[in-house]
């Protein structure tokens, strides 16, 4: 079974130096990038071994609200990173001038100054006026450029460690004072709550104040009102009063006069009852001659006519008498008493009588001439007269009784005047008086009708400034309760923390990010982090080797009429045979010697054998096309790749010519490839790199095939080489 | 400058194999290599193209079979066109000897050698060969040796004998299993010759006999390649073995054909002189 990689290979087998040769190519790759993965393995693993001098010169510091506890934070600095291993470099107290020396001489690679007023101004973090504290790290990059960088870093663990436990004190302080303001906030919760209780009882009688001044208000309305009518009423009574007044005046002096006049009445009355008792008595002798009459009548009518005759002259004289007399006399009564009826009465009677008599007179002589004719009738119009004679007596009796009781009623009438009069009097006085009272009254009531009005206004304002008082203190009970409630709701915002809590939160204030622990796809060390780049830089020089070692192409083939895609594939899969060579002892060399190790094994070998297959087409391409001048061409790429791959720093940060080079070059992306897969990251990366460095890989296949076609035609210089590398 | 033909070629029949060059021509910086060259090989013919050291006759073959451009005239390997063509006519001739251009790798061995000629010969699809065809192969080739050692041996005595036969036999063991290194200038010739005619291409160039330093074994070489044309066209008469070969000095040829006239009859043995062109 004979395949051209094979043959080509076999070249080799014939001499041991051959073989060597083989070997050495494929061990190559691994003793370039195995020893300076070796060396810069985990550099930083080891930096205890570099000595570094620590000068204390703090003072120390009392340490705040503590009864004159020190702090001496410089010795506890120097106590903490002299022990082996623990501040990074191979810390050794000195002083200044021994570490100055040490460092310029470069016995030490680093001086860290602990200042005087270290502990000061660490203590200030607690008090009024804070500041900084400060550490100086002294580096000579004249010894080591790194190690100043390394140095740095060390400076930034001892500075964020420290941080740490001043910021966890301090920060503990704040916790304690959170309590404080929890238990305050306690207090004035309480107080919130003793205020809307009072607010509420406040506002309860601010209600009912308001309640009272709005009746008091309508009570003076109503007063107003009162004191209206009252001064009107006052009024009408200071004018009624002075009417009563005057009319007092006038009943006086009119019940005077009727007091007078009554007096005359009386008198007069007196005198009518003198007269009607005369006017009686007469009447009673009319009466007893009328009697006797009527017995003369009697006997007239047994005598008749003489008497007739007789009875006749006596009614002549009787009415002579009665008409004249008691007409006289009536007249005088009716004179005196113009206004009393019964003198009225008397006097009609009178006349009655006066006319009664008249007929009986007329009659008497009727009777008479009758008589002379009739004796019966005489007799009968005899016994009328009696009887009319009789019924006059009577009354005149009933006048006379009338006349004494008006007699009588007068002289009381007048008695009672003089009373009346001087109540007259006392009445017209007092009417007096209460006019003067009732005017003061007006005065009074006018005063108090204004005063009342003073009142109301007073008491609507009284009224109105009740209602606000109550409607403020309603806001004093709203405003209280929200108080109350809001300070309990931030009450129970506000935490309090016990002591174990206490130092667990102020630690992780103190350092609440911890930035260092989150690595996405950390690799294990520096080396392995620097691998990618170095795999690929060996994998490079191997391609180069190998087609040092091997032809580029079968170039007797180049006389055959073989095909030129099958010249280059010869020339092609022995390389590759010796990139998956390289790329296996490589590995083998990187996992035993190093317990280097990637992320997915599997891939990371594919991947790099992919890389040195691209690699190996990119030699092959150079040496076929140019010979050895395309061995340079290699070595130079090689130069420009290291600059652009970005294998230890991002390419980001190479000037830009680098920038725009680097994805055109195969090492950037089996760079990217391999960082990926060694770390374990996005396989998305890997995989684009592997399809570049694919696509790579046939671009200079089909490049080399076409340099083969090409080089089938020999040129004179060809035949006749001025130089040969 | 002239070619003679000692037969006349049907104008009609410009058969695969027959190589015609006008005014072939070439210069490059240094001057003229060689120009005005007219040249026609019948298939099956043998023509000799003789001059001195640095006289052009390496281009003039590499032109030929289609290696190297010329700046002027016009040339036809059978029906194609030699300036416009020259990947189909790098397919129809094929260079035995060259140096520098076909040297064998030493620490190949035989076996090797023709597995390697024999896989670039094959489709893209196949690269590799297999012991046992390899194995054909060299039994073809023993044959081939065999049939020719057969046509020695019919030659008249004085003239070429087994020994020179011997001698001529690149295959030096029945594996192959030899090295290069241990073969002989003229084995080696034959050698690239042999590996040549692996692809049984119409039309062979062979630079510079005269590298082998031996007058027998230059005759053992010419009598070589006779013999092989010779059987190669009793073997397949379609498909001629047309031979362009240089050398400083043709005198061997003749006494070659002489001593072979009985045996080999190629189509003509033309010769083209070239001429040292002046340097600049």
């Amino acid at each position: 079974m004979f395949s051209l990689p094979w043959l080509e290979l076999s070249r080799f087998k014939r001499h041991t130096i051959t073989r060597l040769a083989i070997i050495v190519v494929a061990v190559i790759p691994a003793i370039y990038g195995g020893l300076y993965l070796a060396s810069n393995w985990a550099p930083t693993d080891n930096l205890d071994k570099l000595q570094a001098a620590v000068v204390n010169t703090d003072e120390g510091a009392e340490k705040p609200d503590s009864d004159g506890e020190k702090l001496q934070a410089g010795d506890e600095l120097v106590d903490k990173i002299t022990p082996k291993g623990e501040g990074g470099f191979d810390w050794q107290e000195t002083s200044l001038k021994e570490a100055n020396d040490g460092l310029a001489e470069g016995k030490y690679f680093a001086v860290l100054e602990i200042p005087s007023n270290f502990s000061e101004r660490l203590v200030s973090t607690g008090g009024d006026d804070p500041e900084q504290a400060g550490l100086n790290l002294r580096t000579d990059d004249a010894h080591n450029f790194i190690v100043g960088q390394m140095a740095g870093t060390i400076l930034n663990e001892i500075k964020s460690g420290l941080n740490e436990t001043t910021t966890a004190e301090y920060v503990s302080e704040v916790y304690l004072g959170f309590n404080d303001i929890h238990s305050s906030t306690k207090k004035a919760v309480d107080g919130a709550r003793q205020l809307n209780d009072g607010a509420t009882d406040l506002h309860d009688g601010s209600g009912q104040l308001s309640d009272g001044a709005h009746t008091l208000d309508k009570g003076v309305g109503t007063l107003q009102t009162g004191i209206g009518d009252l001064d009107e009423g006052a009024g009408e009574l200071e004018k009624g009063s002075g009417d009563l007044k005057t009319g007092a005046d006038k009943l006086a002096k009119s019940t005077t006069e009727a007091k007078n006049g009554s007096k005359k009445v009386a008198d007069g009355a007196g005198q009518v009852a003198d007269g009607t008792g005369q006017l009686r008595d007469t009447a009673d002798e009319a009466t007893d001659k009328a009697e006797d009459l009527k017995d003369k009548a009697d006997d007239l009518v047994e005598g008749t006519r003489p008497k007739l005759t007789q009875a006749e002259d006596d009614f002549d004289s009787a009415r002579n008498t009665v008409n004249g007399d008691m007409d006289d006399r009536v007249a005088q009564l009716r004179e005196d008493y113009p206004d009393d009826p019964n003198v009225q009465k008397l006097a009609d009677d009178m006349d009655n009588l006066g006319g009664d008599l008249d007929k009986a007179h007329g009659r008497a002589s009727k009777a008479a001439d009758e008589a002379k004719d009739l004796e019966d009738p005489v007799k009968d119009a005899v016994d009328d007269v009696m009887k009319k004679i009789r019924e006059a007596d009577k009354k005149i009796g009933k006048l006379d009784d009338g006349a004494q009781k008006v007699a009588t009623g007068a002289d009381d009438l007048h008695s009672g005047l003089i009373k009346l009069d001087a109540g007259a009097g006392d009445l017209a006085k007092g009417a007096g008086d209460l006019n003067d009272g009732a005017i003061q009254l007006k005065d009074g009531t006018e005063k108090a009708k204004t005063g009342v009005a003073d009142l109301k206004d007073g008491s609507s304002q009284l009224a109105d400034g009740a209602d606000e008082l109550d409607k403020g203190a309603k806001k004093l009970v709203d405003g209280s309760k929200e108080l109350a409630d809001k300070l309990a709701d931030g009450l129970k915002q506000i935490p309090t923390y016990d002591k174990s809590d206490r130092e667990n939160r102020s630690d992780v204030v103190a350092v609440p990010v911890d930035a260092e622990k989150i690595k996405d796809n950390a690799v294990d060390a520096y080396g392995e982090g620097l691998a990618a780049f170095f795999v690929s830089l060996a994998l490079w020089i191997g391609g180069m080797i190998t087609y040092m070692v091997i032809n580029a192409i079968p170039y007797r083939a180049l006389m055959s009429s073989a095909k030129s895609s099958r010249i280059a594939w010869a020339g092609y899969v022995p390389g590759i045979l010796f990139g998956v060579a390289q790329v296996a002892v490589l590995y083998g060399v990187l996992s035993f010697a190093l317990d280097f190790s990637a992320g997915s094994w599997l891939w990371t070998l594919l991947f790099s054998i992919l890389v040195a297959a691209s690699f190996h087409a990119v030699h092959q391409l150079c040496v076929a096309a140019l010979g050895g001048v395309g061995r340079l061409v290699a070595l130079v790429l090689l130069m420009v790749q290291i600059a652009s791959a970005g294998g230890t720093y991002p390419v980001q940060t190479a000037p830009s010519i680098f920038q725009i080079i680097s994805p055109f070059l195969p090492m950037t992306h089996a760079v990217n490839g391999l960082r990926t897969l060694i770390a374990g990251g996005d396989m998305f990366i890997a995989a684009q790199a592997a399809v570049v460095l694919l696509l790579m890989t046939a671009i200079c296949l089909v490049a080399t095939m076409f340099v083969c076609g090409r080089k089938r035609m020999v040129t004179l210089t060809q035949l006749h080489p001025s130089l040969t590398l | 400058m002239q070619s003679t033909s000692q037969t006349l070629v049907d104008e009609t029949e410009q058969a695969v194999g027959h190589v015609s060059l006008r005014g072939w021509g070439l210069s490059g910086k240094q001057g003229e290599v060689f120009s005005g060259l007219d040249l026609d090989v019948p298939r099956g013919s043998v023509a000799i193209i003789q001059g001195a050291a640095g006289s052009g006759k390496t281009s003039l073959l590499l032109s030929i079979a289609g290696r190297m451009r010329v700046t002027s005239g016009e040339g036809h390997v059978g029906e194609l066109d030699i300036r416009k063509q020259p990947r189909l006519v790098r397919g129809q001739v094929t260079v035995g000897h060259i140096a520098g251009l076909t040297d064998l790798e030493n620490d190949f061995t035989l076996a090797q050698h023709i597995a390697e000629r024999l896989i670039m010969l094959q489709p893209w699809y196949k690269p590799w060969v297999s012991k046992s065809s390899l194995r054909e192969v060299i039994d073809v080739i023993r044959e081939t040796f065999a049939s020719a050692t057969e046509v020695i041996d019919r030659l008249p005595e004085g003239t070429f004998s087994s020994s020179d036969a011997k001698d001529a036999d690149f295959l030096i063991d029945d594996e192959g299993k030899a090295f290069v290194s241990e073969l002989s200038e003229l084995q080696k010739f034959l050698l690239e010759f042999g590996l040549a005619s692996l692809a049984q291409a119409p039309v062979v160039v062979l630079d510079n006999i005269d590298y082998l330093r031996e007058r027998e074994d230059r005759a053992r070489a010419w009598a070589a390649i006779l013999i092989y044309q010779e059987l190669r066209s009793k073997r397949d008469p379609e498909n001629p073995l047309t031979v362009i070969a240089s050398c400083e000095d043709s005198s061997d040829v003749d006494l070659v054909l002489d001593a072979l006239s009985t045996e080999v009859s190629p189509t003509s043995v033309s010769t083209l002189q070239l001429t040292q062109h002046p340097r600049h």
